[in-house]
């Protein structure tokens, strides 16, 4: 199931995970703490969505906002308007947010970083002016209320306890897909493309092929985190995707570690805590935020992942470096 | 007012927002002339420039001492801005300088917010009385910044071809190695395109606030508009930059006027974009950006 990995502590690790997950809610104190787990899955298909784009294929975007909000705004416009079952509305939302992606980032990907950097903020601003002036659709600046709890097989998922298995199910079947992907083809292909794109296209890697398909994945999966987020929430407004979840998703993912899948989950792990952290301060937020995004570029650009992987093998070095030095006085 | 006031005015107002994007777009060039990168934060000093200056003028300072000081507190800014995020990773690779520069932006914004608050801030124009013309009525304001972007264009013009500093500064941007070798301060000359770019950026935010008012968020739409109008230029051509700027303040002016008020800008950027995808070089030729 897993490539490349096996051995018994990587075993016990992924146990513990799963029992962690499957546990949480059980342990959780009150209705506060699951919804906060609930967001923190969403998060983490964000993330490891970006991570496919920005860690592994080297690609920038500051518009994802605006795949999230589409997944959003197609499963709460089908499930309010017509009597589309979840499960049906939670594809169309990924497959929109995937075929958009796709149409959008073919053209766009030819472009240098800064270009594209730019070009995907104009993405993001131009689809927060497209939700608030569908108003037929989208209820214009005023959202969409009243998005229904989804029913699966007949059974209301209307508990928090019960949404939160959906996610953390989404999430974690996200995170093993995003896992094995590394180890093949089209996981090397990609970061090839980020190590050096004139050498990737000259070994055969048709480059803007390869970056469109990661960009429409990565957007798929923001649509499904959207779709998630519209039905636990329960009410969306162009608010909700506007270019500070874009910024704050690429700081997640710099944050947590861009390199690695694992460092996504960091990442989301940190967006969820760090606003529960500085509530008290208000705006100083965003500012905190700005500021940790500057701290890491600057001194640990390989994320909170990187720098643990950086400390672990230094230590590793030093301790061999002690026992060679004891046996050779010995 | 007939249809030939109507049209004079939306041309009028997209000049006017057309000349701030021009302007706001030599800021990125001026920077990508010298150190071929582009600082995503430059939106950010525009909005410093004009809520400065606002916030001073309403604190009982007279409009001359509030520029002066809006405009050097934002030459401090862009130097600081140089300095932090471009000091640790001078060989850097674009999406490090794309993120470092975001977060000085992100901070910049968010240091507004908390000290000047989210109110809109505003200024009485500096020219007064009104001017009618074929039935419009039109502020000599807009004349004012008209004039400035125009100036702007010619003395920068000068300023690189014909002015020492300018010429070290081209010597920089067409290879940072060799003019190192020939003993330029290629550092200096880096920070000096940081603060150049935005004291023009916040010029441009001081004059149109007495015409559209000032927030804390209002840098990072016009910022992206320089930054498209830049691109649409060539990208270190300041002619070109300015007059892609005023094709973008044409658009939208006219698209949010005749089409839907709630287009906002939308439409121009799209064609921008679009503009940019056919044409990476920009619309008058010039070096293809990397």
């Amino acid at each position: 199931m897993i490539r490349g990995k096996s051995g018994p502590i990587h075993l016990a690790v992924v146990s513990m995970g799963a029992l962690a997950v499957f546990a949480a809610p059980l342990l959780a104190p009150n209705a506060y703490v699951i919804g906060v787990l609930i967001l923190l899955g969403i998060y983490t298909i964000l993330a490891l969505g970006m991570s496919i784009l920005f860690g592994f294929a080297g690609q920038i975007s500051l518009g994802h906002a605006a795949f999230y909000g589409l997944g959003a705004y197609v499963s709460a416009v089908l499930t309010t308007a017509t009597d589309t079952p979840f499960p049906f509305a939670l594809v169309a939302g990924a497959v929109a947010a995937g075929v958009l992606g796709y149409f959008v980032g073919r053209p766009i990907l030819h472009l240098a970083p800064f270009y594209l950097a730019m070009a995907t903020l104009v993405v993001g601003e131009v689809a927060q002016v497209a939700f608030r002036e569908l108003r037929p659709l989208t209820g214009g600046a005023q959202g969409l209320t009243n998005i229904p709890r989804p029913v699966i097989g007949g059974i209301p998922l209307d508990s928090n306890t019960a949404y939160y298995y959906i996610v953390a199910a989404l999430a974690a079947g996200t995170f093993l897909f995003m896992r094995n992907l590394t180890g093949t083809d089209v996981g090397r292909a990609l970061r090839s493309i980020k190590v050096d794109e004139t050498a990737a296209a000259s070994v055969g890697v048709d480059v803007v092929s390869y970056k469109a398909r990661a960009f429409a994945l990565s957007s798929a999966l923001a649509g499904v985190a959207g779709v998630l987020y519209a039905h636990f929430a329960r009410f969306i407004s162009p608010d909700s995707f506007g270019l500070d979840l874009s910024i704050s998703l690429l700081v997640g993912v710099v944050v947590g570690g861009s390199h690695r899948i694992a460092g996504a989950l960091v990442g989301a792990i940190f967006l969820i805590l760090l606003p529960e952290f500085l509530r008290a301060y208000g705006s100083l937020n965003e500012i905190a935020y700005g500021v940790i995004l500057l701290v890491v570029v600057v001194i640990m650009p390989d994320g909170i992942v990187g720098f643990v992987e950086r400390a672990v093998s230094a230590v590793a070095r030093l301790s061999t470096r002690w026992r060679a030095t004891r046996k050779s006085c010995g | 007012m007939d249809s030939a006031a109507v049209f004079l005015q939306f041309a009028l107002a997209g000049l006017t927002l057309g000349s701030v994007y021009g302007l706001v777009a030599l800021g990125f060039t001026i920077v990508y002339r010298a150190t071929d990168i582009i600082n995503f934060g430059h939106g950010e000093l525009f909005m410093l420039g004009g809520m400065i200056t606002a916030s001073l003028v309403g604190g009982g300072y007279p409009l001359p001492v509030s520029i002066v000081l809006a405009l050097l507190t934002v030459a401090l800014v862009a130097g600081l801005t140089e300095r932090v995020a471009l000091r640790f990773n001078r060989l850097a690779s674009p999406v490090t300088v794309i993120l470092a520069t975001l977060a000085v932006g992100l901070i910049i914004r968010s240091s507004t917010l908390l000290i000047l608050g989210k109110e809109p801030r505003y200024l009485e124009p500096f020219v007064g009385g009104t001017l009618a013309m074929l039935g419009a009525v039109i502020s000599p304001q807009v004349f004012l910044v008209l004039f400035i972007a125009a100036s702007a264009v010619v003395a920068l013009e000068f300023f690189f071809n014909r002015t020492h500093l300018g010429l070290v500064m081209m010597a920089v941007s067409i290879n940072r190695e060799a003019a190192a070798i020939m003993g330029i301060n290629v550092r200096s000359i880096s920070l000096l395109a940081f603060v150049l770019s935005g004291m023009i950026g916040a010029t441009a935010g001081i004059v149109v606030t007495p015409i559209t008012t000032m927030t804390y968020s209002a840098g990072l739409a016009v910022g992206i508009k320089g930054f498209i109008a830049a691109a649409m230029g060539g990208m270190s051509s300041a002619p070109g930059a300015v007059v892609a700027g005023l094709l973008l303040g044409l658009i939208e002016s006219f698209s949010a006027g005749y089409i839907a008020s709630g287009l906002k800008g939308s439409l121009a950027l799209l064609v921008g974009l679009g503009i940019i995808l056919v044409r990476p070089a920009g619309l008058f030729g010039g070096r293809t950006p990397r």
